[in-house]
This record gives C-alpha cells, sequence and structure tokens, in this order.
C-alpha cells in the first residue's frame, strides 16, 4: 500500500485519535455539545496538529534529544497563541464559544503524542499527511458527535432549530455527552472490527484457494 | 569542566536551541499581535453590535475630566459610566454607556449588569438597554435583553427568546419577579430566570438613579 495512503487511513479510521486512541477526551466531552464549536475546534486542532508536525519535522535533526519535548511544547503554545489571536480578531463568536479548551490544545495528547510517535522520526511531507489525517479524523468524530448531542439536547442542528423536543442531559457537558461518546466508540470499533473480520475471512478464502490450485 | 568544554558540550547545545526557539517564537508572536490585537474598544462595540443588531448605534462614554465623548473601537482603554462595579439590588453593575442614534432622538443606556441568585449561587450577566426620557427624567421601557456570561448555570440553554422578549413589553414599578409570573419564568431554568430578572431589575434601578427618576 502506497506509503501516504496508509497514513491518511491510520489517521482517519484505524488509529482515529477519538475513537481508537480515546486521547482529546477532555475538548471532546466539554464541547460536543454544540456543533458548531465542535467542528470549530476540531477545524484549530487540524491547524494546529498540521503545523506542529511539519515544523517539529524540519527541526528534528536540529533539536537535541534532551530537550526536545520543551521545545515541542513552545512550538505547540506559540502555534495555539496564534491561532487564538486569530479567532479573537476574525471569529469572536467561535472564540468566545470555545473559551478556555482554545488554550487547552497546548496540553492536547493527540498534538503531543503526534510530535512524539511520529513527527520527529519521518519527513516533513509525511508528517503534514500525518497531522491532516489526525486532524481530520478528530474534526470529523467531534462533528458527527456534536451533531446527535445538539440535535438530542437543544433541537436544533448548527444553530438551526428543528424542533422543540429536547432531552436535558444531551445539552450540557457530563452525562449526556460521556453517553454519545461511548456509543459511537462502540459503534466504531464494532464497524472496524467486523471489516477487519471480513477482510480476514477474505484473505484466508483466498490462500485456501490458492493452496488447492497448488494441490491439484 | 573548563571553558572550552562547556561550549562544546550538549548542555550547551541544548541551551542555545531552547534560547533560539524561544526567540523566534517571541519575536513571532510579538509581531502577529501588533496586527491582531483586539482593543476594549473594540469588544465594546462587539457586545453593542450584539445587542442592536439592526441599527447603528453611537456609544458614548466618559473621558478623564468626566464629559461626554463617543467611544471608537479604535479606543485602547474605553471609560464608561460607571467606573468601577456598583451594586443595585440583588445586581452589581459592571459597565454601562449611553447610547444614541444617527436617524433617531432616542437615547438609550446599555448596562452590562450581573445578576445574582442563580442556581448553585451562580449569577447571570446580561446587557439590558433601557429607554429613556431624559428631559423628564424618566425610564421609557426596556428596549432589549441579551444573555452574557454565567456562572453554574447549567439549563442557561433553557431560557427562550420569549422569556427575554417578555421583559420588553411591560416595565412594572416593583420590578420583575420570577413568583407567580408566568411570563417570565423559563421551565426548568427557575434559578437562572431569577438572575436574570435580578439582574435586569438592577439595571433599571441603576439607570432610574442615574437620570434622577428615583428622586
Amino acid at each position: 500500500m502506497n506509503k501516504y495512503k496508509k497514513i491518511t487511513l491510520d489517521g482517519l479510521i484505524f488509529q482515529n485519535p477519538t475513537f481508537m486512541l480515546v486521547l482529546g477526551t477532555c475538548p471532546t466531552l466539554g464541547l460536543i455539545t454544540s456543533a458548531t464549536s465542535a467542528a470549530g475546534m476540531g477545524i484549530c486542532v487540524l491547524v494546529v496538529l498540521t503545523l506542529s508536525n511539519i515544523i517539529i519535522s524540519a527541526l528534528r535533526k536540529v533539536i537535541p534529544n534532551s530537550v526536545r519535548v520543551p521545545c515541542y511544547i513552545v512550538v505547540i503554545a506559540t502555534l495555539v497563541t496564534l491561532v487564538r489571536m486569530v479567532l479573537d480578531k476574525f471569529v469572536p463568536d467561535l472564540y468566545e464559544s470555545l473559551g478556555g479548551f482554545l488554550a487547552l490544545i497546548v496540553v492536547n495528547c493527540i498534538i503531543l503524542g503526534r510530535a512524539e510517535a511520529f513527527a520527529n522520526k519521518h519527513t516533513v511531507g509525511e508528517a503534514a499527511v500525518d497531522g491532516l489525517a489526525n486532524g481530520l479524523g478528530f474534526t470529523v468524530a467531534l462533528t458527527l458527535m456534536g451533531i446527535v448531542c445538539e440535535f438530542l439536547g437543544s433541537g436544533s442542528l448548527f444553530g438551526l432549530h428543528i424542533m422543540d423536543f429536547t432531552i436535558g442531559i444531551f445539552a450540557m457537558p457530563g452525562a449526556g455527552t460521556f453517553l454519545v461518546y461511548g456509543l459511537f466508540i462502540a459503534l466504531f470499533v464494532y464497524i472496524i472490527d467486523n471489516f477487519e473480520r471480513s477482510r480476514r475471512v477474505k484473505a484466508n478464502k483466498l490462500s485456501r484457494e490458492n493452496l488447492l490450485k497448488e494441490e491439484a | 569542566m573548563t571553558v572550552k568544554g562547556f561550549f562544546k558540550s550538549n548542555a550547551f547545545k541544548c541551551i542555545i536551541t531552547l534560547l533560539c526557539v524561544l526567540l523566534v517564537s517571541g519575536v513571532l508572536l510579538t509581531i502577529a499581535y501588533g496586527f491582531m490585537e483586539v482593543s476594549n474598544g473594540e469588544r465594546l462595540q462587539r457586545a453593542v453590535k450584539k445587542v442592536y443588531t439592526t441599527s447603528s448605534p453611537i456609544v458614548h462614554g466618559l473621558d478623564e475630566d468626566g464629559n461626554d465623548v463617543i467611544i471608537s473601537s479604535d479606543d485602547k482603554n474605553p471609560k464608561g459610566l460607571v467606573s468601577e462595579s456598583v451594586t443595585s439590588g440583588n445586581a452589581v453593575i459592571i459597565s454601562a454607556y449611553k447610547i444614541t442614534f444617527e436617524n433617531s432622538d432616542d437615547v438609550h443606556y446599555l448596562v452590562q449588569s450581573r445578576g445574582k441568585g442563580g442556581y448553585s449561587g451562580g449569577t447571570v450577566t446580561c446587557w439590558v438597554a433601557i429607554k429613556v426620557d431624559l428631559e423628564n427624567k424618566k425610564v421609557l421601557k426596556i428596549e432589549k435583553v441579551q444573555i452574557g456570561e454565567n456562572t453554574n448555570q447549567s439549563f442557561i440553554g433553557k431560557i427562550t427568546e420569549k422569556m427575554l422578549n417578555d421583559f420588553t413589553e411591560d416595565l412594572p414599578e416593583e420590578g420583575f419577579t420570577t413568583k407567580g409570573d408566568d411570563a417570565t419564568v423559563s421551565t426548568g431554568a427557575t434559578y437562572s430566570s431569577n438572575a436574570i430578572c435580578n439582574s435586569v431589575n438592577g439595571a433599571v434601578d441603576w439607570v432610574r438613579k442615574t437620570i434622577g427618576e428615583a428622586e
């Protein structure tokens, strides 16, 4: 399989940071009550993750091993501060709705995790694709859960009112968001498991047919 | 370790690398801040625009000598009618501004008021736009109530637009209350409704005192 295709599929599906690795749970549980906030948070993480992966990968031969983590933190904190400034200036509504979670991207395990596990061992191109794929995986996961929570909790989708019937626990971070997150993980793992199983069965069948052909 | 040895050591390389990364980050952020700084005047204009969505208001504050001045979005530190927070009934008045309009003689007071008595001892901060008749020293009506921040109000999402609009229909002398008055109670968010009522009552009381109606 093509190297870049594998990195993309891993980040989006097979190593999805939200559903498979269960990383970045703090902003996930805190922001999925609104689809807009969830999508906004996802895009911010996508931008920071891609840029930090690129910078860290480019500097991987310059930064001494013993000070790599402080350097990563400084790079990530700088990018997060820049994103905050841009949002505050140009998208103030989103900036207000994300609140403290925006600053907390600095300590988001997905970003530091990808920097440590991937970016400092791979080329700039691979690191950029990894950042994009993981960021996109995180954004899609958050947005899907945000749509469900907002629909059930507020009877709306991306702020547009749809129905009057609402269920209170989905309207605020806590039990409702936890429940939705758990159900989504279960559903995602079930689908991936079934996919892997059918792929294994197909591969076994093919190898058995080959064996029979050889014996014949 | 000799001085020469130190300059050749890994420790020196680490220090220099960290300092370089910090320096580049600092310079980058300083330049970005220069371009993207949001002044207090701009923040105030944004808050005012959220309240007055259709009209174009002119915001008035006070200068150093206490004279009326128009606040623009370039003002670094605009001064409102309240220099520091004041208590008004069950609310705290955080800031207040006089609002006039280009195409009308209407005068409003826009008050940022933090109402107490919310759920779990929390508060709800509202922007309350109050129409006044300065010549006759009278509060005419509440033009709009807009919810800003809140603390501990899990059910603030249940406060409906209708409830906020109800404040603009009538101005009871004794103030708004959540007890036995369905118009100002939002189902499932009684405590938050209470804090909003306190916020509105505090704002109206403060404006009455300021224009001299209460004297």
